[in-house]
Protein backbone atom coordinates (compact mmCIF):
# COMPACT_ATOMS: atom_id res chain seq x y z
CA UNK A 1 0.00 0.00 0.00
CA UNK A 2 1.20 3.49 -0.74
CA UNK A 3 2.46 5.77 1.97
CA UNK A 4 0.38 8.66 3.17
CA UNK A 5 1.26 12.01 1.74
CA UNK A 6 3.94 13.81 3.66
CA UNK A 7 1.84 16.90 4.21
CA UNK A 8 -0.94 14.84 5.69
CA UNK A 9 1.42 13.11 8.09
CA UNK A 10 3.44 16.11 9.12
CA UNK A 11 0.71 17.74 11.18
CA UNK A 12 0.12 14.67 13.28
CA UNK A 13 3.59 13.37 14.06
CA UNK A 14 3.51 14.62 17.64
CA UNK A 15 0.21 12.92 18.20
CA UNK A 16 1.51 9.63 16.79
CA UNK A 17 4.56 9.62 19.02
CA UNK A 18 2.63 10.64 22.12
CA UNK A 19 0.06 7.90 21.43
CA UNK A 20 2.73 5.24 21.09
CA UNK A 21 4.30 6.37 24.35
CA UNK A 22 0.94 6.19 26.10
CA UNK A 23 1.44 2.42 26.01
CA UNK A 24 4.56 2.71 28.17
CA UNK A 25 8.24 3.52 28.11
CA UNK A 26 9.96 3.07 24.76
CA UNK A 27 13.17 3.91 22.98
CA UNK A 28 13.40 5.52 19.55
CA UNK A 29 13.77 2.39 17.52
CA UNK A 30 10.69 0.83 19.13
CA UNK A 31 8.63 3.96 18.59
CA UNK A 32 9.56 3.95 14.92
CA UNK A 33 8.69 0.29 14.59
CA UNK A 34 5.37 0.61 16.32
CA UNK A 35 4.29 3.56 14.16
CA UNK A 36 5.25 1.58 11.07
CA UNK A 37 3.30 -1.48 12.19
CA UNK A 38 0.24 0.42 13.34
CA UNK A 39 0.02 2.20 10.01
CA UNK A 40 0.53 -0.91 7.93
CA UNK A 41 3.80 0.63 6.70
CA UNK A 42 1.97 3.66 5.38
CA UNK A 43 3.79 5.95 7.77
CA UNK A 44 7.54 5.68 7.88
CA UNK A 45 8.87 7.91 10.57
CA UNK A 46 12.50 8.50 9.52
CA UNK A 47 15.08 8.49 12.28
CA UNK A 48 16.17 11.93 11.11
CA UNK A 49 12.68 13.18 11.91
CA UNK A 50 11.97 11.08 14.97
CA UNK A 51 14.96 11.94 17.15
CA UNK A 52 14.83 15.72 16.76
CA UNK A 53 11.09 15.43 17.43
CA UNK A 54 11.64 13.44 20.61
CA UNK A 55 14.19 16.00 21.78
CA UNK A 56 11.75 18.79 21.14
CA UNK A 57 8.98 17.00 23.04
CA UNK A 58 11.39 16.55 25.90
CA UNK A 59 12.28 20.25 25.82
CA UNK A 60 8.61 21.07 25.98
CA UNK A 61 8.26 18.85 29.03
CA UNK A 62 5.87 16.43 27.35
CA UNK A 63 8.17 13.43 27.65
CA UNK A 64 11.06 12.59 29.91
CA UNK A 65 13.97 10.32 29.14
CA UNK A 66 16.34 8.05 30.98
CA UNK A 67 19.28 5.85 30.03
CA UNK A 68 19.03 2.16 30.68
CA UNK A 69 20.91 -0.92 29.53
CA UNK A 70 18.54 -3.59 30.82
CA UNK A 71 17.89 -4.74 27.27
CA UNK A 72 21.55 -5.50 26.73
CA UNK A 73 22.31 -2.25 25.03
CA UNK A 74 22.57 1.27 26.40
CA UNK A 75 19.38 2.96 25.28
CA UNK A 76 17.55 6.16 25.86
CA UNK A 77 14.00 5.46 26.99
CA UNK A 78 11.20 7.96 26.69
CA UNK A 79 7.97 8.13 28.68
CA UNK A 80 5.06 10.55 28.91
CA UNK A 81 4.98 13.17 31.64
CA UNK A 82 1.73 14.40 33.15
CA UNK A 83 1.83 17.33 30.76
CA UNK A 84 2.38 14.87 27.92
CA UNK A 85 -0.69 12.88 28.87
CA UNK A 86 -2.75 16.01 28.98
CA UNK A 87 -1.45 17.16 25.61
CA UNK A 88 -2.25 13.74 24.19
CA UNK A 89 -5.88 13.87 25.28
CA UNK A 90 -6.29 17.43 24.01
CA UNK A 91 -4.75 16.55 20.66
CA UNK A 92 -6.72 13.32 20.43
CA UNK A 93 -9.94 15.24 20.91
CA UNK A 94 -8.89 17.80 18.34
CA UNK A 95 -8.03 15.07 15.88
CA UNK A 96 -11.36 13.31 16.35
CA UNK A 97 -13.20 16.57 15.77
CA UNK A 98 -11.13 17.27 12.70
CA UNK A 99 -11.76 13.81 11.27
CA UNK A 100 -15.49 14.21 11.92
CA UNK A 101 -15.40 17.53 10.15
CA UNK A 102 -13.72 16.06 7.09
CA UNK A 103 -16.14 13.14 7.05
CA UNK A 104 -19.04 15.55 7.17
CA UNK A 105 -17.66 17.57 4.26
CA UNK A 106 -17.07 14.45 2.22
CA UNK A 107 -20.60 13.27 2.96
CA UNK A 108 -22.01 16.57 1.70
CA UNK A 109 -19.93 16.26 -1.44
CA UNK A 110 -21.10 12.69 -1.75
CA UNK A 111 -17.60 11.52 -2.37
CA UNK A 112 -17.02 7.89 -1.58
CA UNK A 113 -13.58 6.57 -0.83
CA UNK A 114 -12.23 4.27 -3.49
CA UNK A 115 -12.75 0.62 -2.70
CA UNK A 116 -9.60 -1.28 -2.02
CA UNK B 1 29.69 -4.46 17.39
CA UNK B 2 29.71 -0.91 16.27
CA UNK B 3 30.88 -0.37 12.75
CA UNK B 4 33.54 1.95 11.49
CA UNK B 5 31.10 3.52 9.06
CA UNK B 6 28.73 4.24 11.92
CA UNK B 7 31.49 5.78 13.95
CA UNK B 8 32.51 7.97 11.04
CA UNK B 9 28.98 9.11 10.52
CA UNK B 10 28.46 9.84 14.20
CA UNK B 11 31.77 11.65 14.49
CA UNK B 12 30.83 13.83 11.58
CA UNK B 13 27.39 14.45 12.99
CA UNK B 14 28.82 15.29 16.40
CA UNK B 15 31.21 17.71 14.74
CA UNK B 16 28.33 19.41 13.02
CA UNK B 17 26.27 19.74 16.19
CA UNK B 18 26.95 22.99 17.88
CA UNK B 19 26.12 21.79 21.33
CA UNK B 20 28.04 21.09 24.48
CA UNK B 21 30.23 17.99 24.52
CA UNK B 22 27.87 16.16 26.83
CA UNK B 23 24.79 16.82 24.73
CA UNK B 24 26.66 15.82 21.61
CA UNK B 25 27.77 12.54 23.12
CA UNK B 26 24.26 11.78 24.30
CA UNK B 27 22.85 12.29 20.82
CA UNK B 28 25.57 10.21 19.19
CA UNK B 29 25.01 7.45 21.74
CA UNK B 30 21.28 7.43 21.17
CA UNK B 31 21.65 7.29 17.40
CA UNK B 32 24.32 4.61 17.66
CA UNK B 33 21.96 2.28 19.48
CA UNK B 34 19.35 2.91 16.81
CA UNK B 35 21.79 2.15 13.99
CA UNK B 36 22.85 -1.06 15.69
CA UNK B 37 19.25 -2.18 16.22
CA UNK B 38 18.52 -1.53 12.59
CA UNK B 39 21.65 -3.32 11.46
CA UNK B 40 20.72 -6.43 13.46
CA UNK B 41 17.25 -6.46 12.03
CA UNK B 42 18.42 -6.07 8.45
CA UNK B 43 21.00 -8.82 8.83
CA UNK B 44 18.41 -11.09 10.43
CA UNK B 45 16.26 -10.43 7.37
CA UNK B 46 18.99 -11.83 5.15
CA UNK B 47 20.70 -8.65 3.98
CA UNK B 48 24.48 -8.80 3.72
CA UNK B 49 26.32 -6.94 6.42
CA UNK B 50 27.84 -4.45 4.04
CA UNK B 51 24.51 -3.74 2.44
CA UNK B 52 22.84 -3.45 5.84
CA UNK B 53 25.32 -0.83 7.01
CA UNK B 54 24.71 1.18 3.86
CA UNK B 55 20.97 0.96 4.19
CA UNK B 56 20.89 1.84 7.88
CA UNK B 57 22.93 4.96 7.20
CA UNK B 58 20.91 5.88 4.13
CA UNK B 59 17.76 5.81 6.24
CA UNK B 60 19.30 8.39 8.53
CA UNK B 61 19.86 10.82 5.71
CA UNK B 62 22.89 13.04 5.44
CA UNK B 63 24.61 14.08 8.63
CA UNK B 64 24.43 17.77 7.84
CA UNK B 65 20.66 17.66 7.43
CA UNK B 66 20.19 15.75 10.66
CA UNK B 67 22.51 18.07 12.55
CA UNK B 68 20.46 20.94 11.20
CA UNK B 69 17.31 19.38 12.68
CA UNK B 70 18.89 19.04 16.09
CA UNK B 71 20.22 22.56 15.81
CA UNK B 72 16.70 23.83 15.15
CA UNK B 73 15.50 22.14 18.35
CA UNK B 74 18.21 23.77 20.43
CA UNK B 75 17.69 27.14 18.75
CA UNK B 76 14.05 26.98 19.69
CA UNK B 77 15.00 26.14 23.23
CA UNK B 78 17.20 29.22 23.44
CA UNK B 79 14.55 31.32 21.79
CA UNK B 80 11.94 30.28 24.31
CA UNK B 81 14.22 31.34 27.12
CA UNK B 82 14.93 34.59 25.44
CA UNK B 83 11.24 35.24 24.98
CA UNK B 84 10.62 34.59 28.65
CA UNK B 85 13.37 36.95 29.67
CA UNK B 86 12.60 39.77 27.32
CA UNK B 87 8.85 39.83 26.92
CA UNK B 88 8.65 43.31 28.34
CA UNK B 89 11.54 44.82 26.47
CA UNK B 90 10.64 43.45 23.07
CA UNK B 91 8.49 46.39 22.10
CA UNK B 92 11.18 48.85 23.06
CA UNK B 93 13.87 46.91 21.24
CA UNK B 94 11.78 46.70 18.10
CA UNK B 95 11.17 50.42 18.22
CA UNK B 96 14.86 51.15 18.50
CA UNK B 97 15.70 48.68 15.76
CA UNK B 98 13.07 50.13 13.48
CA UNK B 99 14.28 53.68 13.94
CA UNK B 100 17.85 52.57 13.34
CA UNK B 101 16.86 50.97 10.08
CA UNK B 102 14.93 54.03 9.01
CA UNK B 103 17.35 56.72 10.06
CA UNK B 104 20.65 54.97 9.60
CA UNK B 105 22.67 57.33 7.45
CA UNK B 106 23.61 56.04 4.05
CA UNK B 107 22.36 52.56 4.74
CA UNK B 108 22.36 51.86 1.05
CA UNK B 109 26.10 51.94 1.16
CA UNK B 110 26.14 49.19 3.78
CA UNK B 111 28.23 45.98 3.61
CA UNK B 112 29.42 44.67 0.26
CA UNK B 113 29.82 47.98 -1.49
CA UNK B 114 31.95 49.89 0.94
CA UNK B 115 34.25 46.96 1.21
CA UNK B 116 36.45 48.11 -1.65
CA UNK B 117 37.57 44.58 -2.04
CA UNK B 118 39.04 45.34 -5.40
CA UNK B 119 40.06 42.46 -7.56
CA UNK B 120 41.89 42.71 -10.82
CA UNK B 121 42.98 39.92 -13.04
CA UNK B 122 45.29 42.28 -14.85
CA UNK B 123 48.35 42.94 -12.76
CA UNK B 124 50.16 46.19 -12.02
CA UNK B 125 48.25 48.82 -14.01
CA UNK B 126 45.06 47.95 -12.14
CA UNK B 127 46.46 49.17 -8.87
CA UNK B 128 46.68 52.79 -9.95
CA UNK B 129 43.05 53.46 -9.13
CA UNK B 130 43.35 52.39 -5.53
CA UNK B 131 46.22 54.74 -4.85
CA UNK B 132 44.11 57.74 -5.54
CA UNK B 133 41.53 56.92 -2.91
CA UNK B 134 41.79 59.49 -0.16
CA UNK B 135 42.97 57.82 3.05
CA UNK B 136 40.40 59.55 5.21
CA UNK B 137 37.54 57.87 3.44
CA UNK B 138 39.16 54.52 3.91
CA UNK B 139 39.54 55.09 7.60
CA UNK B 140 35.87 55.80 8.08
CA UNK B 141 34.84 52.87 5.93
CA UNK B 142 36.95 50.65 8.14
CA UNK B 143 35.28 51.77 11.29
CA UNK B 144 31.70 51.69 10.08
CA UNK B 145 31.47 47.97 9.50
CA UNK B 146 33.32 44.77 9.58
CA UNK B 147 33.09 43.34 6.12
CA UNK B 148 32.36 39.70 5.47
CA UNK B 149 35.95 39.25 4.31
CA UNK B 150 37.30 40.72 7.54
CA UNK B 151 35.13 38.43 9.57
CA UNK B 152 36.43 35.41 7.68
CA UNK B 153 39.95 36.74 8.13
CA UNK B 154 39.57 37.03 11.87
CA UNK B 155 37.95 33.61 12.10
CA UNK B 156 40.92 32.12 10.26
CA UNK B 157 43.12 33.12 13.16
CA UNK B 158 40.94 31.33 15.70
CA UNK B 159 41.77 27.95 17.10
CA UNK B 160 40.14 24.85 15.77
CA UNK B 161 40.26 21.10 16.14
CA UNK B 162 39.38 18.45 13.66
CA UNK B 163 39.26 14.70 13.84
CA UNK B 164 37.98 13.01 10.72
CA UNK B 165 38.55 9.61 9.18
CA UNK B 166 37.81 9.10 5.51
CA UNK B 167 35.22 11.85 5.37
CA UNK B 168 34.30 13.49 2.08
CA UNK B 169 36.05 16.81 1.57
CA UNK B 170 32.66 18.45 1.09
CA UNK B 171 31.46 17.34 4.54
CA UNK B 172 34.69 18.30 6.27
CA UNK B 173 34.46 21.82 4.83
CA UNK B 174 30.82 21.99 5.83
CA UNK B 175 31.74 21.00 9.33
CA UNK B 176 34.38 23.73 9.59
CA UNK B 177 31.97 26.23 8.10
CA UNK B 178 29.37 25.36 10.72
CA UNK B 179 31.85 25.37 13.53
CA UNK B 180 33.21 28.80 12.65
CA UNK B 181 30.05 30.30 11.22
CA UNK B 182 31.71 31.35 8.00
CA UNK B 183 30.65 30.58 4.44
CA UNK B 184 32.92 28.02 2.77
CA UNK B 185 32.25 26.96 -0.80
CA UNK B 186 33.98 24.53 -3.10
CA UNK B 187 34.85 25.93 -6.53
CA UNK B 188 33.28 22.96 -8.23
CA UNK B 189 34.48 23.85 -11.71
CA UNK B 190 38.09 24.30 -10.66
CA UNK B 191 37.99 21.13 -8.59
CA UNK B 192 36.60 19.24 -11.57
CA UNK B 193 39.35 20.64 -13.75
CA UNK B 194 41.93 19.46 -11.25
CA UNK B 195 40.16 16.09 -11.00
CA UNK B 196 39.59 16.41 -7.27
CA UNK B 197 36.00 15.29 -6.64
CA UNK B 198 34.22 16.97 -3.75
CA UNK B 199 33.83 13.61 -2.05
CA UNK B 200 37.56 12.94 -1.94
CA UNK B 201 38.10 11.27 1.44
CA UNK B 202 39.94 13.30 4.05
CA UNK B 203 41.62 11.84 7.10
CA UNK B 204 43.07 14.30 9.57
CA UNK B 205 43.50 14.77 13.27
CA UNK B 206 44.49 18.26 14.35
CA UNK B 207 44.07 19.93 17.67
CA UNK B 208 44.37 23.48 18.89
CA UNK B 209 45.75 25.06 15.75
CA UNK B 210 44.56 28.07 13.80
CA UNK B 211 41.78 27.44 11.32
CA UNK B 212 44.07 28.93 8.67
CA UNK B 213 46.70 26.27 9.28
CA UNK B 214 44.14 23.48 9.50
CA UNK B 215 42.75 24.44 6.10
CA UNK B 216 46.19 24.63 4.59
CA UNK B 217 47.14 21.22 5.94
CA UNK B 218 43.97 19.56 4.73
CA UNK B 219 44.06 21.21 1.33
CA UNK B 220 47.75 20.79 0.71
CA UNK B 221 47.34 17.01 0.55
CA UNK B 222 44.81 17.46 -2.23
CA UNK B 223 46.90 20.10 -3.99
CA UNK B 224 44.24 22.67 -3.30
CA UNK B 225 44.19 25.96 -1.49
CA UNK B 226 41.69 28.55 -0.36
CA UNK B 227 41.02 32.13 -1.22
CA UNK B 228 38.66 34.75 0.20
CA UNK B 229 36.60 35.93 -2.71
CA UNK B 230 33.11 37.37 -3.13
CA UNK B 231 32.61 37.42 0.63
CA UNK B 232 33.09 33.67 0.99
CA UNK B 233 36.01 31.38 1.59
CA UNK B 234 36.48 29.42 -1.61
CA UNK B 235 38.30 26.13 -1.92
CA UNK B 236 40.05 26.04 -5.24
CA UNK B 237 43.23 25.20 -7.13
CA UNK B 238 46.45 27.15 -6.49
CA UNK B 239 46.44 28.26 -10.14
CA UNK B 240 42.99 29.75 -9.77
CA UNK B 241 43.89 31.38 -6.47
CA UNK B 242 46.96 32.96 -8.01
CA UNK B 243 45.06 34.33 -10.95
CA UNK B 244 43.03 36.41 -8.53
CA UNK B 245 44.90 39.50 -7.53
CA UNK B 246 43.57 41.52 -4.66
CA UNK B 247 44.49 45.08 -3.84
CA UNK B 248 45.10 45.89 -0.23
CA UNK B 249 46.29 49.10 1.34
CA UNK B 250 48.55 48.70 4.36
CA UNK B 251 48.82 51.65 6.68
CA UNK B 252 52.53 51.76 7.48
CA UNK B 253 52.73 55.36 8.62
CA UNK B 254 53.76 54.14 12.07
CA UNK B 255 56.58 52.02 10.69
CA UNK B 256 57.84 54.84 8.50
CA UNK B 257 57.58 57.49 11.17
CA UNK B 258 59.17 55.53 13.98
CA UNK B 259 62.23 56.82 15.73
CA UNK B 260 65.39 55.70 13.99
CA UNK B 261 68.21 54.56 16.25
CA UNK B 262 70.74 57.29 17.09
CA UNK B 263 73.26 57.86 14.34
CA UNK B 264 71.12 56.28 11.67
CA UNK B 265 70.91 59.59 9.85
CA UNK B 266 74.41 59.39 8.53
CA UNK B 267 73.43 56.39 6.45
CA UNK B 268 70.90 58.43 4.54
CA UNK B 269 72.57 59.26 1.28
CA UNK B 270 71.82 62.48 -0.55
CA UNK B 271 68.61 63.22 1.25
CA UNK B 272 67.34 66.46 -0.20
CA UNK B 273 66.45 68.62 2.74
CA UNK B 274 64.33 70.95 0.64
CA UNK B 275 61.81 68.23 -0.16
CA UNK B 276 61.26 66.94 3.33
CA UNK B 277 58.46 69.07 4.66
CA UNK B 278 57.20 70.04 1.24
CA UNK B 279 54.00 68.14 0.68
CA UNK B 280 53.21 64.48 0.48
CA UNK B 281 55.79 63.59 -2.16
CA UNK B 282 53.69 61.36 -4.36
CA UNK B 283 55.63 58.71 -6.12
CA UNK B 284 54.53 56.28 -8.70
CA UNK B 285 56.21 53.46 -6.90
CA UNK B 286 58.20 50.85 -8.70
CA UNK B 287 57.62 50.86 -12.38
CA UNK B 288 55.54 54.04 -12.04
CA UNK B 289 55.91 57.22 -14.08
CA UNK B 290 58.81 58.70 -12.05
CA UNK B 291 59.51 61.71 -14.26
CA UNK B 292 62.29 63.04 -12.07
CA UNK B 293 64.19 59.80 -12.16
CA UNK B 294 64.10 59.43 -15.90
CA UNK B 295 66.62 62.20 -16.57
CA UNK B 296 69.71 60.05 -16.23
CA UNK B 297 70.24 56.59 -17.60
CA UNK B 298 71.54 55.06 -14.37
CA UNK B 299 68.50 56.17 -12.50
CA UNK B 300 66.04 54.54 -14.82
CA UNK B 301 66.07 51.22 -13.04
CA UNK B 302 65.83 52.60 -9.60
CA UNK B 303 64.56 55.95 -8.54
CA UNK B 304 66.82 57.84 -6.28
CA UNK B 305 65.28 58.44 -2.87
CA UNK B 306 64.45 62.08 -2.45
CA UNK B 307 63.73 62.26 1.26
CA UNK B 308 64.24 60.21 4.36
CA UNK B 309 60.62 59.22 4.25
CA UNK B 310 60.95 58.00 0.68
CA UNK B 311 64.11 56.15 1.48
CA UNK B 312 62.45 54.37 4.32
CA UNK B 313 59.44 53.54 2.23
CA UNK B 314 61.71 52.21 -0.46
CA UNK B 315 63.52 50.04 2.03
CA UNK B 316 60.32 48.76 3.54
CA UNK B 317 59.01 47.79 0.12
CA UNK B 318 62.28 46.08 -0.65
CA UNK B 319 62.01 44.07 2.52
CA UNK B 320 58.61 42.88 1.44
CA UNK B 321 59.68 42.08 -2.10
CA UNK B 322 62.74 40.15 -1.07
CA UNK B 323 61.29 38.31 1.91
CA UNK B 324 57.82 37.44 0.61
CA UNK B 325 57.68 35.20 -2.45
CA UNK B 326 60.43 37.07 -4.27
CA UNK B 327 59.54 35.82 -7.74
CA UNK B 328 55.98 37.05 -7.62
CA UNK B 329 56.60 40.81 -8.06
CA UNK B 330 56.36 42.73 -11.30
CA UNK B 331 59.98 43.88 -11.04
CA UNK B 332 61.04 40.33 -11.81
CA UNK B 333 58.19 39.54 -14.16
CA UNK B 334 55.65 38.32 -11.59
CA UNK B 335 52.02 39.42 -11.29
CA UNK B 336 52.25 41.37 -8.01
CA UNK B 337 53.02 45.02 -7.49
CA UNK B 338 53.78 47.32 -4.61
CA UNK B 339 53.86 51.08 -4.31
CA UNK B 340 53.67 53.70 -1.63
CA UNK B 341 51.80 56.91 -1.06
CA UNK B 342 52.28 58.93 2.07
CA UNK B 343 52.98 55.96 4.28
CA UNK B 344 50.19 53.88 2.82
CA UNK B 345 51.54 50.88 0.99
CA UNK B 346 49.41 49.56 -1.82
CA UNK B 347 49.97 45.92 -2.65
CA UNK B 348 48.37 44.03 -5.50
CA UNK B 349 48.90 40.37 -4.86
CA UNK B 350 47.23 37.04 -4.32
CA UNK B 351 45.52 36.44 -1.00
CA UNK B 352 48.18 34.02 0.05
CA UNK B 353 50.98 36.55 -0.45
CA UNK B 354 48.92 39.23 1.27
CA UNK B 355 48.72 37.04 4.30
CA UNK B 356 52.48 36.81 4.53
CA UNK B 357 52.94 40.49 3.79
CA UNK B 358 50.65 41.28 6.67
CA UNK B 359 52.62 38.97 8.92
CA UNK B 360 55.91 40.58 7.98
CA UNK B 361 54.52 44.04 8.79
CA UNK B 362 53.30 42.72 12.13
CA UNK B 363 56.66 41.19 12.87
CA UNK B 364 58.38 44.45 12.05
CA UNK B 365 56.05 46.27 14.37
CA UNK B 366 56.69 43.75 17.07
CA UNK B 367 60.44 44.01 16.61
CA UNK B 368 60.21 47.79 16.75
CA UNK B 369 58.01 47.75 19.83
CA UNK B 370 55.11 49.34 18.01
CA UNK B 371 51.48 48.66 18.80
CA UNK B 372 50.69 45.55 16.74
CA UNK B 373 47.02 45.47 15.92
CA UNK B 374 45.73 48.98 15.51
CA UNK B 375 42.83 47.65 13.54
CA UNK B 376 43.66 50.01 10.72
CA UNK B 377 46.46 48.27 9.00
CA UNK B 378 44.59 46.69 6.14
CA UNK B 379 42.01 48.08 3.83
CA UNK B 380 40.56 45.46 1.62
Amino acid sequence: MERFQRDLVRGSLDLMVLSVLAGGKKYGYLIQKQVREASGSRVDLAAGTLYPLLHRLEDEGLVRSSWDDRTGRQRKWYELTAAGRKRLSVQAQEWADYAACIRQLLAIAQVKPMAG
Amino acid sequence: MSDREFENYLTLLAGLLRLSGKQREAIAEELRSHLEDRLEELIAGGVSREEAVKQALAEFGDAAGLAGQFAAVSRNRKRRWLVRLTTFSVAATLLVAASLVIFWPGRNAAPGRAMAHAQSSAAAPGSAGAQQEPPKEQASAKKSQQSAADRIESELSKETSIDVVEQPLRDVMLMLAEKHSIPIVLSQKKLDEASVPSDTPVTKTLRGIQLRSALKLILKDLELTYVIRDEVLQITTPEDAESQLVIRVYDCRDLLAMQAPAGADKFVPRARAGQRGGGPGLRGGLGGPGGKAADSAEEKDRERPVSEHDLRAERLMNIIMTSVKADSWDEVGGPGSISEYNGLIVVTQTDEVHETVERVFDMLRQAAGLEAAKGTKVVR
